[in-house]
């Protein structure tokens, strides 16, 4: 059997509308892979579709790792082995915290241990170290400050900038061809009415209408 | 994924324009018409007489906008990207200060089918430019139309 081979631009068009249509053979878009493989240059016109065609081809000469699954699992729910040793640290972690708040409270909430303590220590000190009390101060009054501490915001004066949106949903682009056009045709329709806007090529396409009608 | 890989590396004719600050637009590619289903196609084919998967493309420019000098850039720029297209006027109508235009770019000379149409319409404060590009019927344009504009 022989290779399929993209010669023309025709060809080109015809496989690129099989491909979208999705009734392609195989060997159809094997020739579309070899026609953008080997013409690096191609026009402006196919250059999306070289595109399609160039990344389904590289995406399918990936080939699967043998340990794929077992990537995967250790990716999403990790191997049985780690979840065994991350369950065993927990429980160190709350055995620990169980026996360090055990001993906090034995040493904390002995009755009457702090009264002992304080009687001791003044027993065995020298010299008791009196306080001086300071004269009271004035409370400071905050400095005037030239600037608040929070200044008002005031926006950051903005540039416009350009922004383009790429429509990917064909329902969308269906839309905005319908109303594109009917924009067109009520432009027309305006037009009609003032016949010194009309161009001869609308009456050509006008003649050329009623001779199909007729 | 695919879809935005092709949509930006597709040439697009108002790159220039879409790219001034303030201005919007919005592309649409050829991969993306190709893959509406039938039931698309059966939805609007009320409204555009033809089948969408022959539209290669669309670009739409809008500036609604105070910025004089920017709308000034547009339409000189526009205007001399038009002029470099090979484009027919179908028609052109022009009052206070308000242009309506359509361009077209018949596939051959009996008119029955465009590969380009070209909407320009602009006034003192809005800016909106759309090119199709593909093999569009005539009858798109010709298939009937109300005064209402009713599109923005």
């Amino acid at each position: 059997m022989n290779k399929l081979t993209i010669t023309s631009t025709a060809q080109l068009r015809q496989a690129l509308e099989q491909f979208y249509a999705a009734t392609a053979t195989p060997e159809v878009i094997e020739a579309l892979t070899d026609y953008f493989s080997t013409h690096p240059q191609v026009d402006a016109e196919f250059e999306a579709d070289r595109a399609i065609i160039l990344a389904m081809a590289e995406a399918a000469s990936i080939e699967e790792p043998d340990d794929m699954e077992q990537r995967i699992l250790a990716a999403t729910c990790g191997s049985p082995r780690r979840t065994m040793w991350r369950r065993i640290r927990l429980w160190h972690v709350a055995a620990s915290a169980v026996a360090v708040f055990a001993i906090a409270s034995l040493w904390l909430f002995q009755p009457n241990s702090d009264a002992v303590a304080d009687t001791s220590l003044i027993a065995k000190a020298d010299t008791v170290a009196t306080i001086q009390p300071q004269p009271a101060q004035e409370p400071q009054q905050p400095e005037q400050q030239s600037e608040p501490a929070v200044q008002k915001y005031q926006p950051r004066p903005t540039t416009p900038t350009s922004r383009t949106r790429v429509v990917t949903d064909p329902e969308e682009a269906a839309q905005i061809l319908a109303s594109t056009l009917q924009r067109a045709r009520n432009t027309i329709a305006r037009a009609t009415q003032s016949p010194e806007a009309i161009d001869p090529a609308l009456n050509s396409i006008n003649n050329s209408l009623n001779s199909i009608q007729q | 994924m695919l879809t935005s890989l092709t949509a930006c590396s597709q040439v697009r004719v108002f790159k220039e324009l879409a790219d001034m600050p303030g201005v919007e637009s919005v592309y649409i590619g050829r991969s993306v018409m190709m893959l509406a289903g039938e039931n698309i196609v059966s939805n609007v084919s009320n409204q555009v007489d033809f089948d969408i998967r022959n539209v290669s493309s669309i670009e739409v420019i809008t500036y609604d906008g105070t910025q004089s000098s920017t709308l000034s850039t547009l339409q000189s720029r526009s205007q001399q990207i038009l002029n470099g297209q090979n484009l027919e006027v179908v028609v052109d109508q022009r009052s206070d200060g308000e242009r309506n235009t359509i361009y077209v770019q018949p596939s051959d000379s009996t008119y029955m089918s465009f590969s380009k149409i070209v909407v320009l319409n602009y006034d003192d404060s809005d800016f909106n430019l759309v090119l199709i590009e593909g093999k569009i019927s005539n009858t798109a344009l010709t298939g009937g139309g109300d005064d209402s504009d009713n599109n923005h």
